[in-house]
């Protein structure tokens, strides 16, 4: 558990280098996360955290410092070698879902394998597997705008997840759902940390979604601000248990979540203290959520 | 999956493809065209004889007034040309025509009324369905024979002109009748092709020497040469030339001009490939017009999709990727378009063809080069909006809106 996965070192980035309008979006940032974490990065707009993940996700070079994925210098790599490391160890969710319109479920999903250079029938094969995994396998043949939001984006964890890399990217991926949904792509998120030993970053605005995730990065300004490390015990609230009894109301979880965000806050070591509710995220759970998802088509 | 982004935008793409698929079209017409009329014409050659060599003496129009007495081909000239080039000529063809009327029932028939001699026969395909060729006592003797065509026998005796041969008709040329015993009916020659706007006038033939007795006229200024089979017909007719030249160099003023099937033909399909040419350039601008067509809507398109190109690369497509995609769509948009035009072009052109006479179709090797040429306006337009699409920035493509 303890291999560094990304070692970012004095990471700064700065626009317009050499203009009189240069500006540094990030000051100096330093970061390291190990495999198996999940870990949200968390900031107002304008704090630098898209820069934060387009540098994460190789879409852009930082101007100075040192970036290591699972130790290769990411630095001295030139762009063909760059599309090859994001086709392989970065899978990318986006707020907007990003899918390729006109263009199929199953089709969307093999995408990146495509870029692999996997061959057609094993692509089909494991793509079909991923967006079962989703939950999304009757949906296969629709194209996305034959989709719902959550629909959307589970077809693009599936897509993020085609050639099994060792991190999950994402950049508020709930951000365009109502809340019930965003629940539902959460614990897919959640599973794959759980389950698949996925390392997910999340990158988001919503301390609320920050607080369910295991480690805590904070940025303001360009810099990180706080850094909670991992915390044990992460999970404060399961839906996924209040859902089942149907008692799940969307206000009323989010004020639940907020209590305990505030809580957490509160709590000096960061430790939660209703520790009962971690690992309760079983394999029945998410395919009942699956279903309930097809339901608010 | 270029295919998939070009039908999911149906009428576009058509409409984009419209300008390869009429440049393509048009080519492949013409040359369906041509062939047609290379067919029909070689056809209507091969009927007046391959070997046939023309010669012609003629006035100088510009020296005419000053020219001296007629340079008339006389008999010690062809006396000449038997001895000279007996060996590679199979006949030697005098006709000269006049125009005439037959009256029959108070219907007044035009006809050309030519005198022959024997070669005539030689020179031009004629197929005799009543009666025979006019016998060699007629042409010695200078008799009033005359072979008729059917369609003149039709209207003279009826459907059948089974009585036909063996009777009397008279002929008024220059008011004086002469009487004529006919011998043959020939078949009217179906003109074909180009030539089937010459006129409609009933071509009788009767013997050289009772032509030239109606006449009052034996001047010969041209006459046909039938070469054998197998001699060169080109290096024939220079030497004819070049020995009427001299023959007639007494004569001032006077020109001599030999013309054969071969080199006209030759230079008949000279010409039409030139057309040819020239069309072929006219559609190759509505192709490259086409061409900027289609480098219009996939620069469109690119832009439309900056988000997809985005995405494409944040999955690890490289911008090598990306510009074979781009390519790979402006090519086959340009081959659909370039299909649809060959079936066009050949539908056309059959269409037109079989209007000309001659049914043709276009070679496939036309086909192939149309195709392989709208493949290459897509390589070539294209590239540059591909181009532009491979050097995207991820960042910037994927926010935009």
């Amino acid at each position: 558990m303890s291999e560094n996965l990304i070692h970012l070192k004095n990471i700064i980035k700065k626009y317009y280098v050499g203009q009189e309008n240069e500006l540094e979006i990030l000051h100096g940032i330093n970061l390291d996360v190990t495999k198996g974490e999940f870990i949200s990065i968390v900031g107002e707009s304008g704090s630098g955290k898209s820069t934060m993940m387009n540098i994460i996700g190789l879409l852009d070079k930082p101007t100075e410092g040192e970036y290591l994925l699972e130790g290769e210098d990411m630095m001295a790599a030139k762009s063909k070698e760059l599309s090859r490391i994001r086709n392989q160890k970065i899978g990318f969710v986006f707020q907007t879902y990003n899918l390729i319109a006109r263009t199929t479920a199953l089709s969307n999903v093999e995408v990146p394998l495509m870029y692999a250079g996997v061959s057609g029938r094993e692509r089909r094969d494991r793509a079909k597997e991923l967006l079962k995994m989703v939950g999304m396998e009757d949906r296969m043949n629709h194209t996305p705008d034959e989709l719902s939001g959550g629909q959307k984006q589970r077809v693009a964890i599936a897509r993020a997840m085609a050639n099994d890399p060792p991190i999950i990217l994402a950049d508020e991926p709930t951000g365009a759902l109502d809340s019930k949904t965003g629940y539902l792509v959460m614990d897919i998120f959640h599973k794959l940390h759980d389950e698949n030993g996925k390392t997910i970053v999340l990158i988001t605005h919503s301390n609320e979604l920050a607080a369910e995730t295991e480690r805590i990065v904070t940025l303001k300004d360009g810099s990180i601000i706080n850094d909670t490390g991992i915390r044990e015990g992460y999970r404060t609230f399961d839906r996924v248990q209040h859902e089942k009894a149907g008692d799940l109301d969307a206000n009323k979880a989010n004020a639940l979540i907020e209590n305990l965000r505030q809580d957490d806050m509160k709590s000096e070591d960061g430790v939660l203290k209703n520790k009962e509710s971690k690992n309760s995220f079983s394999e029945d759970s998410v395919t009942a959520n699956a279903t309930k998802g097809e339901d608010d088509v | 999956m270029a295919l998939a982004s070009i039908m999911g935008n149906k009428l576009r793409s058509f409409l984009t493809v419209l300008g390869i698929i009429i440049g393509i079209g048009s080519v492949i017409t013409i040359m369906t065209l041509g062939n047609s009329l290379s067919a029909g014409l070689t056809d209507s050659m091969a009927s007046m004889g391959l070997n046939n060599i023309m010669v012609y003496v003629y006035q100088d129009s510009e020296t005419g007034a000053s020219a001296s007495s007629d340079a008339k081909l006389d008999e010690t000239y062809f006396q000449n040309i038997e001895k000279k080039f007996g060996k590679s000529t199979k006949a030697i063809s005098i006709s000269a025509a006049a125009g005439g009327t037959i009256t029959k029932d108070s219907k007044k028939y035009s006809i050309s009324l030519s005198g022959v001699t024997p070669g005539y026969f030689v020179a031009n395909t004629t197929t005799i369905l009543k009666g025979k060729l006019l016998d060699k006592n007629a042409y010695v003797s200078g008799k009033n024979k005359i072979i008729i065509p059917d369609k003149l026998a039709e209207k003279l005796f009826g459907k059948d002109y089974a009585n036909a041969v063996g009777q009397t008709i008279d002929v008024s040329v220059n008011d004086t009748y002469h009487t004529f015993t006919i011998v043959g009916v020939s078949e009217t020659e179906s003109a074909a092709g180009m030539f089937s706007m010459q006129s409609a006038m009933y071509s009788c033939e009767i013997p050289y020497k009772s032509y030239s007795k109606i006449v009052h006229d034996d001047s010969i200024y041209d006459y046909s040469l039938v070469a054998k089979d197998g001699v060169d017909t080109v290096s024939l007719a220079s030497a004819l030339e070049k020995y009427t030249k001299e023959y007639i160099a007494k004569y001032s003023g006077w020109k001599v001009e030999c013309d054969n099937m071969k080199e006209l033909s030759k230079q008949f399909s000279n010409q039409m490939s030139q057309v040819t040419l020239v069309i072929s350039f006219i559609a190759g601008i509505a192709l490259i017009v086409g061409g900027i067509g289609v480098m219009n809507i996939m620069t469109v398109s690119i832009t439309e999709r900056t988000r997809e190109i985005g995405t494409r690369k944040a999955l690890g497509a490289t911008d090598g990727e990306i510009r074979t995609q781009f390519i790979t769509e402006a090519v086959i948009m340009c081959l659909i378009g370039g299909i649809i035009g060959v079936i066009v072009g050949i539908a056309l052109g059959d269409l037109l063809s079989t209007i000309n006479g001659f049914r043709a179709a276009p070679s496939i090797s036309s086909i192939i080069d149309s195709l392989g040429f709208s493949m290459f306006i897509g390589i070539f337009f294209g590239y540059y909006p591909a181009k532009k699409a491979a050097k995207m920035n991820p960042i910037d493509a994927l926010r935009y809106e």
